[in-house]
């Protein structure tokens, strides 16, 4: 996690790298001085000199700016490479970490054009658990084909990690996986290379909008499945398009659950039309239970 | 008569050295600036295309000059946070030519691609004209300087002996 602790200040790092364990870490959220919290084994804590605390009197102040050092850090001094990530909240760092920024937005004539005074930010750790999905991957197969398969779970609760290995086991059993990666997060390509495992057999691109990634896999690389994170409204028709081309779609959505996706005005369409043959819920920690549901309306 | 030769050899080398010395720092000031402007243009050229970070385009760049070499390995290490101040060293830089490598370098990465594009046509700009002069200089008083110091060389010697 080298790429962590070039983005925080030392002692942070040092708190780190000497008192937890770098796996069971996975955000650190940094607000201009406030206490900083870390979300340790999905339970969040103040960081202090002796590790993790709960009294929030011994934990590290953050300083006034500090939020501005990493995300000046996080693009390694260059905030035009991030300009455009930055407006819609984030940034991707090497090592599939997520910086999440806050700050005040520029408006010109109603369109946010820049971010600026960074106020906090939430680094999101990677976590590979490889076989987390073996179950699953049989599950959402039948009759040889992949069903379509929505995966939701509140924010933190594990649905890129489980993409990401149903991805991987999907790709290593010989199908031809199209991965939008549009965050950097699921296979965190760094110079043409994934440095996270998403299988042989997976076709990845990186950085760019679902809809793009959807018209330009389906016309150009003919894959079998495609496997996105984060699947808004917005992005419905084009998994609609992708499932009357033969293509499975497996995607995550933000829900705690199917009723609470239904009551979602943007998504009650897509559970009525039924696109989806299948619905996997993960409950976060600490229980992380995975439930499969098929055929709902 | 030998050892008066002698002498006025070493007069006319020790003045020649001197020009060439010159000569030399002309040629220094002029090789830095005109690595800075190719610098510029490597990064307008990546900022056209590939949009990497300033310290990936800087560390893959070839330059001639020395000075200019440790001035983008200082910038370096500030960006990768293995220093914690943005110092640059001047070197046998003029104020003129520092003061300008100091903006450039406090300039880029800042902004967004349009106003970084923006910043640096205008840092292009004045390293051209830096580099001009500098070009002048090299060329014209460099060889007067060489010329001068043997003749300088060559009037010492004949007035010792």
């Amino acid at each position: 996690m080298e790429a962590l602790y070039r983005l925080i200040p030392d002692k942070y790092a040092a708190v780190i790298a000497k008192r937890l364990s770098i796996q069971r870490l996975s955000e650190l959220r940094i607000i201009g001085g406030a206490p900083v919290r870390v979300c340790y084994d999905g339970v969040y804590y103040f960081l202090c000199e002796s590790g993790l605390t709960k009294d929030r009197t011994v934990a590290f102040i953050a300083s006034v700016g500090s939020a501005e050092q990493i995300v000046m850090r996080a693009c390694s001094h260059s905030l035009f490479t991030v300009t455009d990530t930055l407006k819609r909240g984030y940034i991707s760092v090497a090592g599939g970490i997520r910086v999440g920024v806050c700050g005040a937005g520029v408006m010109q004539s109603g369109v946010l054009t820049a971010v600026k005074d960074f106020y906090s930010v939430n680094i999101r750790l990677p976590h590979e658990v490889k076989g987390c999905a073996g179950v699953l991957a049989q599950k959402l197969t039948s009759n040889g084909q992949i069903k379509n398969t929505l995966i939701l779970s509140p924010p933190a609760a594990g649905k890129t990690t489980i993409l990401r290995d149903l991805c991987r086991l999907l790709s290593d059993g010989g199908r031809t996986v199209l991965l939008c990666d549009e965050k950097y997060e699921i296979a965190s390509v760094s110079g043409g290379v994934p440095s996270l495992d998403v299988g042989c057999c997976t076709d990845v691109i990186s950085g760019v909008d679902k809809p793009k990634v959807f018209e330009m896999g389906i016309a150009n690389m003919s894959p079998e499945i495609i496997m996105t994170d984060e699947l808004f409204a917005a992005d419905l028709p084009y998994v609609r398009r992708a499932s009357t081309c033969g293509i499975a779609v497996i995607a995550t959505a933000h829900a705690r659950d199917i009723d609470e996706l239904k009551s979602k005005h943007e998504y009650s369409d897509i559970v009525a039309t039924g696109v989806f043959d299948s619905y996997v819920v993960l409950s976060g920690p600490p229980l992380r239970t995975v439930t499969v549901y098929e055929g709902v309306q | 008569m030998s050892v008066k030769l002698f002498i006025l050899f070493l007069c006319v080398a020790a003045g020649t050295f001197c020009g060439y010395m010159i000569l030399l720092s002309y040629k220094k000031n002029y090789s830095y600036l005109d690595g800075v402007c190719g610098m510029i243009s490597a990064l307008k050229q990546n900022l056209s295309y590939k949009k990497d970070a300033v310290s990936v385009v800087l560390s893959s760049l070839k330059v001639g000059s020395a000075q200019l070499q440790k001035n983008i390995k200082e910038y370096i290490g500030f960006v990768g946070g293995q220093s914690e101040g943005h110092a640059i060293s001047r070197g046998f830089l003029p104020q003129t030519t520092y003061d300008g490598i100091t903006d450039l370098f406090e300039a880029i990465g800042g902004s967004d691609e349009s106003s970084q594009n923006a910043r640096l046509d205008a840092l292009s700009l004045r390293f051209e004209k830096l580099r001009a002069d500098a070009e002048q200089k090299y060329k014209s008083m460099g060889a007067v300087a060489v010329k001068l110091g043997f003749l300088i060389g060559l009037g010492v010697g004949v007035l010792v002996l």
